[in-house]
């Protein structure tokens, strides 16, 4: 099985991100339609668990994030991992620090930011709501287009951004997708420039629909999420995607060398002395092909279960109340 | 062969263990369990006399393990591991105890795995989330490292005597569990019902399920032996096809004074007969079980393995 990946949720402080890893983690650790998430560490399972469960059933939030971590989870289906996936939680109201501030934990949050293989921009719905009927922007977001330019530079490559909107709950309807647009056309205009090669997704997020406006409403007997499993969905899926693709040219690549190799041996073995005096050169050769027909096999193997769990997943991302972009344009996902 | 069983405290893990040895005292259809230290034996007769009576025993203080040994007419089959867990270990970290160090580190490395759920609270439809969920990743976690053909999975539904019947819709909780089963074509699952004490029924049931899929293990792993020994038998025959190559190996190894290809791959058939002789062996009792759990009423399969 190929690395794990690396995902980072950013956001500004309140917006709800460790809320979201919590709920993304009560639901997919029971199960969403055969898939399932479990932490690597069955001790972490028990910290998420726990905390899940003093929300659920005392109405206790979660506290600001003091101290930043990596959680370590498996991407499951039917029992099988998919994929391993890292998250980094850091500690709240970092985003907005300056550098002199605690520079060993802003150089960390760099370099978790520049080892992503998907960023998800948190921005609270109630926010996005006061953006749209007030035009005020909510915070973070000029930070984040600062991340996402030293990125590129750092990388000189794109990665998949999940723009998730938690508390969607407090932003609905048509105000959502007015919500969406703005923030399409301007406040993060930099991510759907065509030719820039940004692939987006926009995806509402929810505890519950009859959760009270604010910052921590009361929220027992309340809780019902609602999309949390969507965004990592989406970071899978797509770097399955992509490992599909790099599949494909090993496969072009190795089907070329074995087309170079086959034909020297048949060169050496079609000539009379060479076949006699260059026997190991050509033994040596047809023990290149059968090495070069196994790596061949295995990695057929290995696109064939890319394309299986990819279109598995696939079928869970159509249909979804997200929009995703590539390039500017709005893309659909279609079974074949 | 290693079985783990995972349930709550209060599930009645042990009583099931006390209950189900004394039930395999007597052979059921040719099936038998003896323990392997004297001294566990008298003790789970002795468990086993009190659950007759009423008397059910107090909550395990300590991690318990077994050693066992499935006979059929008489004859050893298959030896296995059995380890009885505190049931609170479930529920703590391994940085707080060790009896869940230990069985963080037993999930990693059991071979099947027996989950025991409360059919009392299962009925009452208030199973503890926490518990289910904990259950289900533990579940989860023992099987995805189990790389083998057939992965078993037992669920036991204990104290089923203390309910009228349970229902489809009591097993809701269990939904996501058995969803993920049915589409790992390498899961087999058996869902049991059973009742240990006065009124004892199944208590064979869940211990002879989980051999049979142990046993399907045992033999997927002596085929996979045979034919390996029999390419290597096939490779050292091809070494010596043409009477050219049978006298420069005789005279090979006359000067080096090892055996012939001729005479290594008659041992390699040796070998592969004695596999092959093994695998007969095991293959009687296999579908003898696999009848007697087939014509149980009660017993749900469930999995992709049996699709």
């Amino acid at each position: 099985m190929s690395r794990d990946i690396n995902l980072m949720m950013v956001g500004s402080g309140g917006t709800g991100k460790t809320t979201y890893l919590l709920a993304m983690y009560a639901v997919m650790s029971n199960a969403v339609k055969g898939y399932t998430f479990s932490a690597q560490s069955m001790d972490d399972d028990l910290l998420l668990a726990h905390l899940w469960e003093e929300l659920l059933e005392q109405g206790k939030w979660p506290p600001p994030t003091e101290q930043s971590r990596s959680w370590a989870f498996d991407f499951n289906r039917a029992l099988k991992k998919i994929k391993g996936f890292n998250w980094f939680d850091y500690r709240g109201g970092l985003l907005h620090e300056p550098e002199l501030a605690d520079p060993a934990a802003k150089k960390q949050f760099y370099e978790k930011i520049k080892e992503s293989d998907c960023v998800m921009l948190c921005v609270g719905g109630d926010k996005l709501a006061q953006y749209v009927d007030k035009k005020i922007p909510p915070k973070g977001l000029r930070e984040f287009n600062y991340l996402m330019t030293h990125f590129h530079k750092e990388r000189q490559a794109t990665v998949p951004v999940a723009v998730v909107i938690t508390k969607a709950d407090q932003c609905r309807g048509d105000r959502l997708e007015r919500g969406f647009d703005k923030l399409r056309e301007q406040l993060l205009s930099s991510l759907f420039v065509e030719g820039a090669g940004w692939l987006v997704m926009f995806c509402p997020v929810s505890l519950g629909m009859r959760l009270q406006s604010g910052e921590r409403p009361p929220c027992l007997g309340r809780i019902r999420p609602h999309n949390v499993h969507l965004p990592v969905t989406f970071a899978v899926y797509f770097q399955l995607e992509a490992e599909l693709r790099a599949a494909a040219r090993r496969l072009v690549e190795l089907a070329g060398e074995q087309d170079d190799v086959q034909k020297k041996v048949d060169d050496l073995d079609g000539r009379f002395w060479s076949s006699i005096f260059r026997q190991e050169e050509i033994a040596s050769g047809r023990e290149r092909l059968e090495a070069l027909q196994q790596v061949t096999h295995l990695t057929q193997e290995e696109a064939r279960q890319l394309e299986q769990d990819m279109h598995s997943i696939r079928d869970e991302l159509i249909g979804a109340k997200t929009q995703i972009y590539f390039d500017g344009r709005r893309m659909q996902l279609h079974t074949e | 062969m290693k079985l783990l069983m995972l349930g709550q405290s209060g599930v009645g893990k042990t009583s099931y263990v006390a209950s189900m040895y004394g039930a395999l005292q007597t052979p059921v259809d040719g099936f038998s369990l003896l323990a392997a230290r004297l001294e566990d034996d008298r003790r789970l007769l002795a468990l086993h006399q009190d659950l007759k009576r009423g008397r059910y025993p107090s909550q395990t203080q300590l991690r318990e393990k077994y050693q066992f040994h499935l006979r059929y007419r008489g004859q050893p089959v298959l030896g296995f591991d059995w380890t009885d867990y505190r049931g609170d270990a479930l529920m703590e970290s391994s940085e707080d105890s060790p009896e869940a160090g230990e069985l963080q580190r037993d999930i990693l490395s059991s071979e099947i795995v027996m989950a025991f759920f409360d059919s009392q609270t299962l009925c009452r439809r208030l199973p503890r989330r926490s518990v289910i969920r904990r259950m289900s990743l533990l579940i989860c976690r023992a099987l995805q490292q189990m790389n083998a053909r057939t992965i078993p999975l037992i669920l036991v539904l204990s104290k089923a005597d203390r309910i009228h019947c349970l229902s489809e819709l009591d097993l809701a909780c269990l939904d996501g569990l058995f969803a993920a089963a049915n589409a790992n074509r390498s899961v087999c699952g058996f869902c049991i019902p059973v009742a240990c004490g006065r009124h004892a029924y199944n208590v064979g049931i869940p211990a002879l399920a989980a051999l049979h899929l142990g046993l399907l293990r045992r033999m997927e792993t002596v085929q996979r032996r045979i034919r390996a020994m029999t390419a290597e038998r096939d490779r050292l025959a091809r070494k010596v096809e043409s009477p050219v190559q049978w006298l420069q190996d005789q005279i090979a190894s006359w000067l080096d004074g090892v055996p012939t290809y001729g005479e290594l791959a008659r041992r390699e058939h040796s070998r592969v007969m004695r596999e092959i002789a093994l695998f007969r062996r095991l293959h009687k009792p296999l579908l003898a079980l696999r009848w007697h759990l087939t014509c149980h009423p009660g017993v749900k399969m469930f999995g992709g393995g049996f699709a």
